[in-house]
This record gives structure tokens, sequence and C-alpha cells, in this order.
């Protein structure tokens, strides 16, 4: 992709400091990101879901809730590889540090926020979460693969028989063949019922149907 | 007195955001009133929690001018919020007054322009 394709990443701030909000929000701008400020912890997950935010620096003392209480919030919505939270902090706050990244902070910077430092942090979180929402695609693309190829594979056979038998069937009115031709028709029923309960959320299970394609197992 | 900023860290954190550091100045002084009062209610409240607080933001705020002892005397004031330990805070409140003054000075001071050749 060509540079000026890429979007700016969008980051929420949540600090209630105007000195420091302003700092932040105005060297990360100029660096290309695009920037929201917040300066209260109530409100924040909204925020995140109506914005499209990808990474909250959530600053650890706010004026309503304390930083940590909001990042529970925002974990029990976002895990860490969906929406990347980095605390903000004092190099004082030794005992905050460590119970926000327990709680599922991915990372803390340390006021005064060192700007490379910041965005060399934001950037590895950014990654982070591409590579596995990148992963994640390709999990769902080789189950839908998966699932053509059982889906080719089951229903090839039975359908080459009922058409088939149809022909002979009704070319000779053949009362054999046309059972013949019913009973491949009832299998192929059978089949999509069954690949209609895998598509409902049925688990999943995965058989090898050449040295390089995987199948759908149907059972 | 000595210089309350460390110049040389200031200038080398900011460089190529020379503007900014200049913007920054100024939301710091329009800031400023507003945290010091926040500070003197919580001493005169004897609001320990207010007091933490308030301190912490200042602290916050001022780190970022690489003025540690400015910075060192917020945190004072912060810790003595959190502990509940407010037997000198007044005496402290002072000697964060005066620091403040001098740093609001020396910002006054700082001829900050944007370095040639920046974007």
């Amino acid at each position: 992709m060509i540079e000026a394709e890429k979007k700016p990443r969008k980051i929420l701030i949540v600090d209630d400091d105007a000195v420091n909000n302003k700092l932040l929000t105005s060297r990360l701008t100029k660096r290309g990101f695009d920037v929201t400020s917040h300066d209260i912890g109530t409100g924040v997950v909204d925020m995140i879901e109506l914005t499209g935010i990808e990474l909250v620096l959530l600053d650890v003392m706010l004026p309503d809730i304390s930083g940590v209480e909001v990042l529970k919030s925002i974990r029990a919505k976002y895990e860490k590889t969906v929406m990347p939270v980095i605390m903000v902090t004092s190099k004082d706050d030794p005992e905050d540090i460590a119970a926000a990244l327990q709680l599922g902070a991915n990372d803390y910077i340390a006021k005064p926020i060192h700007i490379d430092v910041a965005i060399a942090r934001i950037n590895t979180q950014l990654s982070v979460c591409d590579l596995y929402r990148d992963n994640m695609r390709r999990q769902q693309q080789d189950s839908m693969n998966a699932l053509i190829v059982a889906f080719n594979h089951e229903i090839n056979n039975p359908l080459a028989i009922a058409m088939g038998n149809l022909s002979l069937g009704m070319a000779k009115n053949d009362m054999v063949a046309l059972k013949k031709s019913e009973a491949a028709m009832n299998r192929i029923a059978e089949l999509i019922r069954k690949i209609n309960q895998i598509t409902k959320g049925k688990p999943v299970e995965l058989t090898e149907y050449t040295k390089d394609t995987m199948m759908v197992k149907i059972s | 007195m000595a210089s309350l900023i460390d110049m040389d860290r200031l200038m080398k954190e900011f460089a190529g955001d020379e503007e900014i550091l200049a913007e920054i100045c100024e939301a710091f002084r329009g800031e400023l009133p507003k945290m010091m009062l926040s500070i003197a209610n919580a001493v005169q409240a004897k609001d320990s929690k207010a007091l933490e607080f308030s301190a912490h933001t200042l602290k916050g705020a001022v780190a970022n001018f690489q003025a540690k002892i400015v910075k060192d005397a917020a945190h004072v004031m912060e810790k003595q919020g959190r502990e509940n330990a407010l037997s000198d805070v007044d005496e402290n409140y002072r000697k964060l007054k005066s620091l403040i003054d001098a740093l609001t000075i020396e910002l006054n001071s700082m001829n900050i322009k944007p370095a040639t050749g920046t974007p």
C-alpha cells in the first residue's frame, strides 16, 4: 500500500490536565495521528464505540473515576488485542502501573512523556493489533475455504448420481433409476442440512482433503 | 536563583516541535491560576484527597518543562495529600507558590521560536 492511502490511526487521549492533553494532542497530530481528547473517565467506552478509536492513552489519575476503573470498563468490552490501552502515569506511581498492567493495560508511559518513546510504544501496540486482526481474517478465510472444499467434495458425487439417474429414468421411463436419483437427492438434502448446522455455530472439525487442502468434516 | 528549567533537556525534548512548546507555555500560563487555586483551596480546607489530586495535576504539567525542583515540590504536596499528613502543608504550599512564581518568570523570559527548516 502506498503511503498516501494510509489512514491516520485514531487515538484517544484521556487526561484531565489541559496542558498535557494539549501537548500530546499537538505532538501526535503533527506526527500524523488522528487524535481525540477527553478530560474525564466517564463516557470513554461510548467514545471508543462512536468514534472508531484504535488506541487509548489513559491517565491513571482522573477527576471523576480512576484510570484503573476506566481500564476495567474498557476491558469488560474489548480484549487487549482489539483495543490497546497505554496507561500514562508519573514515575512515582509504581503501584498504579503494576495494578494497571495486571488489569489488562497493554503498556505504560511515564510523564513527562518523551514523544519518541510514546510513538514507538503506540506503534508497537497498533502493529500487534494489526497482526492479530490479519491472523483472525486469515483463519476465517481458511475456514471458508475448507467449507467450500467440503461442499464440493460431499455434494459432487451424489449430484452426479442424481443427474445421471434422472436422465436415464426420464429417457427410458426407468423407475429404478428415478428411485436412485431420488435417493441421491435426499443425500444432498441431508448434507445441506448438516452444512447448515455447521454454519450455525456447531464446532468445526477439519480433516485433510489433499496434501495442502483442508476441508470441514461433515458427519 | 539558578535556573529552574533544564533548558538543554527541554530544547532537546522539543527539538523540531518548538512551536508546540510555545503553545504549551501559553496553555500552562492559562491553566496555572486554576491549578494553583485548586491546591490553595485543598490546603485551606485540609482536604487531603483534593490536595493529592490537584498537586498531582500541577506536577504533571510542570514536568513537561523539565523543571525538576518545582516538580519535586508538587510531588511533596501530592504525597502529603495521599498520606493525609498535612502538618506542614501551609509552609510547603508557600514554597511551591514561590517556585511557581519563579518558573512563570523564566517561562515568560524564554524566547522560543520554531527552528529554521522545521516542516
